[in-house]
């Protein structure tokens, strides 16, 4: 058979901030077959579905733009599909849209986001952004290393809500350039904040799809 | 989920937040605005244990399936959480609604094993419910319990306002309309309630039945405060198998339980009379469903999981009478959707090639017998009826399709094991390995593992071991070591033995009588739940609970019941005669084994209570 690629946006809000990438996968999977996707099974001793997603949410992370590749026989509808599957999930994993893709999923450079942090003024907010601090990462030997976070904040802009602030930032997620919004946010050192993640980029600015 | 108490925080400082959050695709919501009563079902363990239980999955649907009732699910939260949820005054609450449970109408619990008592307790303080039901005033939820614990209700009697004894797809929506019919009649009180319920069969009341004890701690006999209850509560069961309730649906966990798949009940109850075996005399009779039903079932719920597995459940999946017929029929469409299909619970003696043949056509499982016993003198005081030969026959079919790995169960302390016994366990696992060596079919270049599993005895009501006793702890752990001598070959066999200690609490609880809820309360304070974690379990904290009560365990784990003693399950009629128990009790003395029910009727009395397609020979006549 001739397949095609598939690509698939989709939010994840709401309890789905609480389950792992790789469990949101399991889930996705059985998703596909309570839809009757005929997606492409890999082949060998245990057969999956082939699914490709865009880069992982930490836990605790909500995110409106999220984009997951698969493959389909050719002569697939893509928006039957997209509508089979979001009928078979529950509402906080909410399918939107499917086509065919021009470009890899590597090819989104910068992810927006808004960080909402709960008892932190936006003029301490301004004070981290003009600044920001090295972060200090440890690989899986213990080695430390650290990383200049500034040239990876491509832009920002910080608004004050009700007892708390609200950062809006474009920050890198090109895979070998990634700051994850979790160390981004540590940088405030406000424990009591939550993400969501609103558009995907490609490196020139352009809207990802 | 609702709760808005449970902040983000909360849940990114405990481990696996998904367990706390609910949203799972599957879920039943309801409006508030419909509902007359409403459920709070616990399960007291964590949620990877109780979303894996097929009884809640029945109950919750089965409620649900009530228009004007609303069942939610509960599970006990994990140490981390309870730590958050004291210290920010958060209630236990509901999954689905958020809601705290001393809002429902019902509190339900789920009784799978003795050592989650402690969980029972821990889970009604955190839901803000007084602990004992003398305390409940009428803003309280009823509390209610069920399962197969509630076999021997009396451990936990001053915890629960009510139990369900037996099956209760049928009983629960019954006790529910009684609720709403006095709710909105006016008549609701809750001691009319109660005393309404236990007109109603398989309920049981504990509170309207006095319990008395002779000067020696024994029970002299129950009696009911009114006249127009039941002495005795008989079981409730379904019939007819094939017109019950089965799910179309599940809750898909989004995180891994222990069992997440297609869960298909074939049959209920068991033909074997194993004669320590529980739940092979309380859920007599055997009643199948067909194959065209269980088709139908397991297609329906393919279609609404997506799930690419599916466990054939039973307490014997291969006496299933059509078993042939069955997997034949599934495999008209599993494979061709890569649904892959396991048999849990296959004795030795059913195990072939050509089942082997439809078992590996999708996916292999690692093998797993039971041969309980050592020799095949002790293996026929238990009545296990399988043999040496059937073991190694079931091997060489095993060693035939490439398997290398056997899992073996056994349990010591069973009635008259001598060290011969013993000695028999470490020969079948050296003549395991042997065969595997000497075999034709076996891989060239690899070798076998066998692992051996030993657990210890518990004497459970209801079977023809109910008036034994348990060997104490220090004869259980003296067996244990012996046993490791005995087992010296490092490179292919594993030994794995069970906490004597942990046995010895459960055979407390499985055997006790209503003193023991005051054990259970000092346990509590002391902080003890989460028994069944080997982390977690106190043996210390147990005997200071027993010695706070002024209760001896020895009094109900380590003494020998008299036969004509008054024992404290018999409130319940589970269906199987103690006369018929009393018969097995002496043939297993004798040595003698017992046909099983397709063979030839033993006369267990569970016909009574009828069942269709049920393989009893006496209800055919």
């Amino acid at each position: 058979m001739v397949y095609k690629k598939l690509r698939m946006r989709f939010s994840r809000t709401g309890t789905l901030r609480f389950i792992s990438h790789l469990d949101l996968c399991r889930s996705i999977r059985t998703a596909l077959r309570r839809a009757k996707i005929p997606v492409r099974y890999s082949e060998g001793f245990s057969p999956h579905p082939r699914m490709t997603f865009t880069l992982p949410l930490p836990l605790g992370a909500q995110s409106l733009c999220e984009y997951m590749d698969i493959l389909v026989p050719e002569e697939s509808d893509p928006d039957a599909l997209c509508a089979a599957l979001d009928a078979c999930t529950p509402p906080e994993l909410h399918f939107s849209e499917a086509y065919v893709p021009d470009t890899p999923l590597t090819d989104a450079a910068l992810s927006a986001y808004e960080v909402t942090f709960d008892g932190l003024s936006p003029d301490a907010a301004g004070a981290v952004l003009k600044h920001p601090k090295e972060i200090t990462k440890f690989n899986k030997k213990g080695a430390e290393k650290k990383i200049d976070p500034a040239p990876m904040i491509r832009s920002y802009e910080v608004a004050a809500v009700p007892n708390g602030t609200l950062v809006r930032a474009t920050l890198d997620c090109a895979p070998d350039r990634y700051l994850n919004p979790d160390q981004f946010a540590a940088l405030f050192a406000c424990p009591d904040y939550s993400i969501l993640r609103t558009e995907l980029y490609f490196a020139d600015g352009r809207v990802f799809r | 989920m609702s709760n808005m108490k449970v902040t983000d925080q909360i849940l990114k400082a405990v481990e696996k937040p998904g367990r706390y959050v609910g949203g799972e695709y599957g879920q039943i919501i309801k409006d508030k605005a419909d509902i007359a009563c409403r459920w709070a079902f616990c399960f007291p363990d964590t949620y990877e244990i109780g979303m894996s239980n097929l009884g809640v999955r029945l109950l919750y649907g089965v409620l649900n399936a009530q228009s004007d009732v609303w069942c939610e699910r509960v599970y006990a939260p994990w140490v981390d959480m309870e730590e958050k949820m004291r210290e920010h005054h958060i209630p236990l609450w509901a999954h689905e609604s958020g809601d705290p449970i001393s809002d429902f109408d019902f509190v339900a619990f789920t009784l799978q094993y003795e050592l989650s008592y402690s969980n029972v307790l821990n889970m009604l303080d955190l839901g803000g419910i007084p602990l004992l039901s003398a305390d409940r005033g009428e803003d309280h939820p009823i509390v209610i319990g069920g399962g197969p614990c509630a076999y021997n209700p009396e451990p936990v009697a001053d915890f629960f306002d009510l139990f369900s004894i037996g099956e209760g797809e049928d009983a629960l929506p019954e006790i529910a309309r009684l609720y709403i019919d006095m709710k909105a009649s006016g008549a609701y009180t809750r001691a009319a309630f109660l005393h309404e319920a236990a007109k109603i069969p398989g309920f049981y009341v504990p509170s309207l039945y006095r319990a008395e004890y002779l000067p020696d701690g024994r029970v002299s006999r129950y009696t009911p405060v009114y006249d127009d209850i039941p002495r005795r509560i008989t079981k409730r069961i379904l019939t007819d198998m094939d017109k019950a309730y089965y799910p179309d649906r599940f809750v898909m966990p989004y995180i891994k339980t222990v069992h997440d798949r297609i869960v298909l009940e074939v049959y209920r109850g068991c033909i074997r009379g194993c004669r320590f075996c529980q739940a092979g005399m309380v859920y007599r009779p055997v009643r199948e469903k067909t194959v065209d039903k269980l088709n139908q079932q397991a297609k329906c719920l393919f279609e609404s999981t997506g799930y690419d597995e599916m466990s054939l459940s039973s307490l014997s999946i291969s006496d299933y009478s059509q078993i042939d017929a069955l997997t034949e029929r599934l495999l008209e469409w599993t494979d061709e959707q890569k649904v892959s299909i396991s048999f849990p619970s296959l004795r030795l003696d059913s195990f072939t090639r050509e089942l082997m043949d439809r078992i590996s056509s999708v996916r292999a499982s690692g093998l797993t017998f039971a041969p309980e016993a050592g020799t095949q003198r002790l293996r026929d005081v238990i009545n296990k009826n399988v043999t040496e030969a059937d073991l190694m026959r079931a091997c060489d079919v095993a060693f035939g399709y490439g398997k290398t790995g056997v899992k073996l169960y056994f349990m010591n302390g069973l009635p008259t094991e001598t060290r011969e016994d013993i000695a028999g366990i470490a020969d079948l696992a050296k003549k395991v390995i042997d065969r595997y060596y000497t075999g034709q079919n076996r891989v060239k270049g690899r070798k076998p593992s066998v692992t051996v599993s030993v657990s210890c005895f518990i004497p459970k009501p209801f079977t023809p071991f109910q008036w034994e006793a348990q060997d104490d702890l220090g004869t259980l752990r003296e067996k244990q070591m012996y046993l490791a001598t005995l087992l010296d070959d490092r490179k292919h066999i594993a030994y794995h033995w069970h906490e004597a200690k942990v046995s010895r609490v459960e055979a407390v609880f499985a055997r006790g009588d209503r003193r023991l809820s005051a054990a259970l309360l000092e346990a509590h304070k002391l902080g003890v739940r989460f028994d069944g974690w080997d982390e977690m379990f106190s043996y210390e904290k147990w005997l200071e609970a027993f010695s706070r009560a002024g209760l001896d365990p020895a009094f109900y784990a380590e003494r020998k019941r008299d036969l004509d003693e008054v024992l404290p399950w018999e409130i319940i009629d589970c269906g199987v005669d103690k006369k018929f128990l009393l018969r097995e009790r002496e043939r297993a003395y004798a040595g003698q084994v017992t046909p099983n029910c397709k063979q030839q009727c033993s006369g267990c009395g569970a016909n009574k209570l009828g069942g269709e397609r049920s393989w009893c020979t006496r209800s055919c006549e």
